[in-house]
């Protein structure tokens, strides 16, 4: 038996990360390539504490792939942003000017900074490596600090009899945590589609507006290294991803599991299926108000389709708002994707989105 | 089993308890009723609502009867409602461990819970059988 210290730091790695990929991913992930899995965090940590010389690099690579895997198609927020093929060219030339060479995330990746170093940094991303394509696509990654807030119930009767006077008419007690988490966005420029995609990671939650500024801010970047004259007008805004709401609704290869919508008798519905493998529009209460009002007006939805293996089902969230319903220039600039496994997955998703 | 069966067993076994019989007599009738649909997810407060109960928790020796092997109507179903307000299905064997070793494990996040028992719900889902051949004899009335 050995101790692998890779293994141990790719456990920490993709623990971090836990809030955009899910365990049970990791625990299918980990049983279908026949490495130890376990009911939680801490008695995974115990399998791996020590392993068989003969297993051992059989288990880091199955942790180094789990571990891109998470980082690359976890939770993340889409932008796509359309602009001339030759500006996107030439973004595409540009890229390696993008590099910030003097990152403390350089010194690290493809590993996350350790927390205290994590927490003094700025919340602006910096560009820390990029891949050339074979089809002419960049991939840049970029790496930044995100804040978090996690409410967690605290269990009164872990304290003692003094720190729970106070508490006694309250049926639950919330804890506040505070945290940082490190995120790695990824920016693909693709001259041959004239598209920039702009996929925001979320390590921990993230609001509309957290999103927006992060995208924002990338293009900024991106804009900043080219001569204005060149860039003018382009990549001010990102595709609207809105009017997806009702291609999604009608794709009746998806499962809806749930829908926003304000109806002609004047109420707005917020639907959601508690069996996430079950569709909203089979559903009895949902199918017998829309054949009543026969139409309705959809503003958010959350879908995912079947995949081969079963195991999980890859999921688009467009996170509309009930003021979307009375604006006729009604505009959604992002696109959630989560419940990815790997590449496969998140392509496929995307593919939806185009 | 038909609904016959079931409502004779019933009186046969509870003759002792006739207001035990009343509210599974008002269950086995509901079930006869709605759509087979709207009995996907069967919670305890639409059984004692339909029983004629204020208070939940006095529908819970008519559940254990319809549980039981007499009638085995129903079967439990566990889920876990986390803080964030997703609710996650959970197999009877992880929340038998659970209690057992006093610990879980968010199924999600892979983190501890801290009093999990508060977080992990009941609610009945009818027995395959029922589902086949008890509703199969019964919907429709």
């Amino acid at each position: 038996m050995a101790t692998s210290p890779k293994i141990s730091q790719y456990i920490a790695a993709v623990h971090a990360r836990r809030m955009s990929y899910s365990f049970r991913l990791i625990q299918a992930r980990l049983t279908s390539n026949k490495a130890p899995s376990a009911l939680g965090w801490d008695p995974l940590r115990e399998k791996y504490k020590t392993v068989s010389s003969e297993e051992k690099s059989h288990y880091e690579k199955v942790w180094s792939d789990l571990y891109r895997d998470c980082v690359l198609y976890g939770r993340r927020a889409v932008s796509i942003y359309r602009a001339p093929p030759d500006l996107v060219h030439k973004i595409a030339k540009i890229c390696d000017d993008l590099i910030n060479k003097e990152s403390p995330y350089i010194t690290k990746f493809p590993f996350p900074l350790d927390g205290e170093d994590l927490k003094e940094q700025r919340h602006n991303g910096h560009f820390v490596t990029l891949k050339r394509m074979k089809d002419g696509s960049v991939r840049l990654i970029a790496c930044a600090k995100r804040s978090y807030a996690e409410r967690e119930p605290i269990n009164l009767d872990f304290l003692d009899d003094q720190s729970k006077e106070g508490f006694e008419d309250f049926d639950e007690v919330i804890g506040v945590r505070h945290g940082v988490a490190q995120a790695f966005d990824v920016i693909y420029i693709r001259p041959s589609l004239g598209e920039v995609e702009v996929h925001i990671d979320m390590p921990c939650r993230m609001t509309y507006e957290d999103i927006k500024n992060a995208r924002k801010y990338y293009i900024g970047l991106i804009k900043k290294a080219l001569p204005k004259e060149v860039v003018r007008e382009s990549l001010d805004s990102p595709k609207n991803i809105f009017p997806m709401v009702r291609v999604f609704y009608g794709d009746s290869t998806g499962i809806i599991n749930g829908l926003s919508h304000a109806t002609g008798t004047s109420s707005l519905k917020e639907e959601k299926m508690r069996n996430k493998r079950q569709d909203l529009r089979s559903e009895l209460f949902h199918k017998s108000g829309i054949d009543a009002v026969k139409t309705t007006d959809p503003y958010a939805i959350r879908i995912g389709w079947n995949v081969a293996t079963g195991r999980n089902i890859p999921t688009i969230i467009v996170p509309g708002n009930s003021h979307l319903i009375g604006n006729a220039a009604a505009f959604v600039g992002h696109a959630i994707l989560e419940n990815c496994s790997g590449g496969r997955d998140y392509k496929f998703l995307m593919g939806k989105l185009s | 089993m038909d609904k016959h069966t079931a409502l004779a067993r019933v009186s046969e076994d509870l003759q002792a308890h006739p207001a035990v019989v009343r509210a599974c007599v008002a269950i086995i009738n509901y079930l006869d009723r709605v759509p087979i649909e709207s009995l996907q997810r069967i919670t305890f407060g639409t059984l004692s609502s339909v029983a004629g109960y204020k208070e939940v928790s006095d529908v819970l020796p008519a559940i254990q009867y319809l549980i039981g092997a007499r009638v085995g109507i129903f079967e439990t179903a566990y889920y876990f409602f986390d803080p964030n307000g997703e609710e996650i299905p959970l197999a009877a064997s992880i929340v038998s461990s659970a209690h057992k070793d006093k610990e879980f494990f968010h199924p999600e996040t892979g983190e501890r819970v801290t009093g999990f028992e508060q977080r992990i719900g009941i609610e009945f889902v009818l027995a395959r059988d029922t589902r086949g051949k008890f509703i199969a004899e019964w919907a429709g009335g």
